[in-house]
């Protein structure tokens, strides 16, 4: 058959999108390598989440689980980073709590990367960076910039209205593959329902006492800078920001909305003993006003849009304009644990947690990752 | 059994681009066209 | 000599009442703690009260109802939408609720105090009504200095002629919370 010139073309087109996708293809599967986590000698076991939900075992939503058992029986704690891995702070002060910790009394349960699934990707559309790098002890250390959803790889396609199970509050159909709007998560419901389903397994099973979920939001949203609590530990989180207070460290303190489901503070509370905290901090990566979208806005956080709009004063900001580093935002959620967990202890010295390891704020914010991660 | 529907759509809307760009006499609309493909196709083989 | 001395000790008494933002006479416990606004700042109160040691229990829905037994109410007001849905209820019941309860506090013959811990996200458009209704309903202030940058409720302070203690930190408020009240 001859070709005619056009057919050629076609053909040339083709090639060359093939080697284009080939490029592509390659980078995006350079998202699938793990990020090394270097645990401290305060590590007594590693486990999978599977362990808790089996269905998981070899899919994108099994992730690692790290245990800091003390040596006297107390409380249990469950420090949640990465469910939103586009949300990088909560899951480097996991990374940070996990290289440094040891527990005398009780235990402490670290799962760095909550998500799993959303580490293989970036959120469509951001043209954000798929890697970041921060200097560690031992030379740079590189970790994934994922999504704030599961891959559609995991689950697809999305609904035009996702409804949650098991209360029927509709939210877009986007949200289906939000870690943070399934739980308490079935075992037989969307992929991203079953990964919830295993952390509720983990806390019921594990008895967890004090559950933590670290995120971030963007400077505009009024949520930056909270501590979100169940109202059964209300009191719990109003003796931590009085003390975080006198650290010098401004939160607000809310309280979950009853009315609105689907979140690790208010499911987590209501479907187990555990206290459930959310915080968050000021994440210019994912902001609207935000300019280019590189590893130096991820890591250091500086952003002169944000600076313009802090200036102009014509909406409600939270920046700092001399930047906002992710170092920062890490020994922010890290102190605000350890307040918490100081607190708890003070209402419950029949079952404390005692432990050694945590950077202090002041240390994390002045020496960095350098410092702190192995 | 929505995954095959939505996965038929993809194949089908890929048939398509491919039998436009062999149609197609242009060669800023092939390249565009070919360019249209990708997601298409890194979405069949499951890669992205 | 003696009538001069007398004066004198008038002054120094009068001096010291006028000069100091302390409450003229101390609150007396137990202590009802309701939001105006649903905001979770009347959490913090409790703890505060918690740490001081004075008698208290946080109601954030608190009716006419819940106060029977108590001494004194402290009024936290800051708006919240989350807390309003989270009360199930609207920025006009919460209104209606507040007026009622300030209203049976007077009938009842209850002191009232206020506490303002909020700071700006506390403030404007959205809050203002629950502050300033809070404000001039009671007969002592404490206020967190962020909150009163432009000199909101140091303005009503002076034109109701309310104490108003100003400090820097939300912890810092613990100390004048504890000078209120009696032991």
């Amino acid at each position: 058959m001859k070709l005619e010139k056009h057919h050629k073309s076609a053909l040339a087109a083709l090639a060359a999108a093939a080697l284009l996708g080939t490029f592509a293809t390659i980078e995006f599967l350079k998202m699938h390598q793990p990020d090394e986590i270097r645990p401290s000698e305060g590590l007594t076991r590693t486990g999978m989440l599977s362990d808790y939900f089996d269905w998981l075992k070899g899919t994108n939503g099994d992730t690692p689980v790290y245990y800091y058992e003390g040596e006297e029986p107390g409380a249990t704690v469950l420090i949640l980073g990465g469910t939103h891995p586009n949300e990088p702070s909560g899951a480097m002060a996991a990374f940070v709590i996990a290289e440094n910790l040891s527990v005398r009394q009780g235990r402490v349960i670290v799962i760095p990367q909550a998500c799993m699934s959303g580490y293989y990707h970036t959120h469509p559309l951001e043209g954000q960076p798929q890697f970041f790098t921060v200097e560690g002890r031992n030379g740079p250390r590189r970790f994934r910039l994922g999504s704030r959803a599961g891959s559609s790889l995991d689950q697809w396609p999305d609904p035009m209205v996702y409804l949650h199970h098991p209360s029927g509050q509709r939210l877009s159909g986007s949200e289906t593959r939000n870690l943070n709007r399934a739980y308490p998560g079935r075992p037989d419901g969307t992929f991203t329902e079953r990964v919830a389903h295993a952390i509720v397994e983990l806390i019921k099973r594990e008895q967890v006492t004090v559950a933590f979920d670290l995120h971030e939001a963007a400077p505009e949203i009024p949520i930056i800078n909270a501590i979100v609590v169940h109202e059964k530990n209300q009191d719990i989180g109003a003796g931590a920001l009085l003390n975080l207070e006198m650290e010098g460290l401004q939160y607000a303190l809310e309280i979950s909305p009853r009315n609105f489901r689907g979140l690790s503070h208010r499911e987590w509370g209501d479907a187990t003993d555990a206290y459930a905290f959310l915080m968050e901090t000021c994440n210019p990566i994912q902001g609207r006003l935000r300019g280019v979208t590189d590893e130096e806005l991820v890591v250091e956080g500086v952003d002169k849009n944000y600076k313009t709009a802090l200036e102009l004063g014509r909406m409600r900001i939270t920046y700092d304009p001399e930047g906002e580093p992710l170092d920062r935002r890490a020994a922010r959620h890290i102190e605000a644990i350890h307040q918490v967990l100081n607190t708890y202890n003070e209402l419950h010295p029949e079952l404390p947690v005692v432990y050694e390891g945590f950077p202090t704020y002041v240390d994390l914010t002045e020496k960095g990752f350098k410092e702190f991660l192995n | 059994m929505l995954f095959w529907v939505y996965m038929l759509i993809v194949v089908w809307i890929a048939v398509l681009l491919v039998m436009e760009l062999f149609g197609e006499r242009n060669w800023r609309r092939q390249v565009a066209l070919s360019l249209l493909l990708i997601p298409f196709v890194l979405r069949i083989l499951q890669l992205k | 000599m003696r009538h001069l001395l007398t004066a004198f000790a008038f002054l120094l008494v009068l001096g010291t009442v006028i000069v100091s933002a302390q409450p003229a006479t101390l609150f007396e416990q137990p202590v009802l703690i309701t939001s105006a606004g649903q905001s979770a700042d009347v959490t913090m109160a409790g703890m505060i009260c918690k740490r001081v040691k004075v008698e208290a229990k946080a109601a954030p829905t608190a009716t006419e109802a819940d106060l029977k037994g108590f001494k004194t109410l402290m009024i936290v007001p800051g708006f919240s939408s989350k807390g309003l849905g989270a009360a199930g209820t609207s920025r006009e019941q919460e209104m209606d609720r507040i007026r009622k309860v300030i209203d049976a506090a007077k009938k009842n013959k209850m002191r009232i105090m206020m506490v303002h811990i909020g700071g700006k996200a506390r403030r404007g458009a959205q809050s203002d009504d629950f502050n300033e209704l809070a404000m001039v309903s009671s007969e002592y202030a404490i206020v967190v200095k962020a909150g009163d940058e432009d000199g909101f409720f140091a303005a009503i302070a002076k034109k109701h002629n309310i104490p108003l203690e100003a400090v820097d930190r939300i912890p810092d408020a613990q100390k004048p919370v504890e000078a209120a009240f009696a032991k």
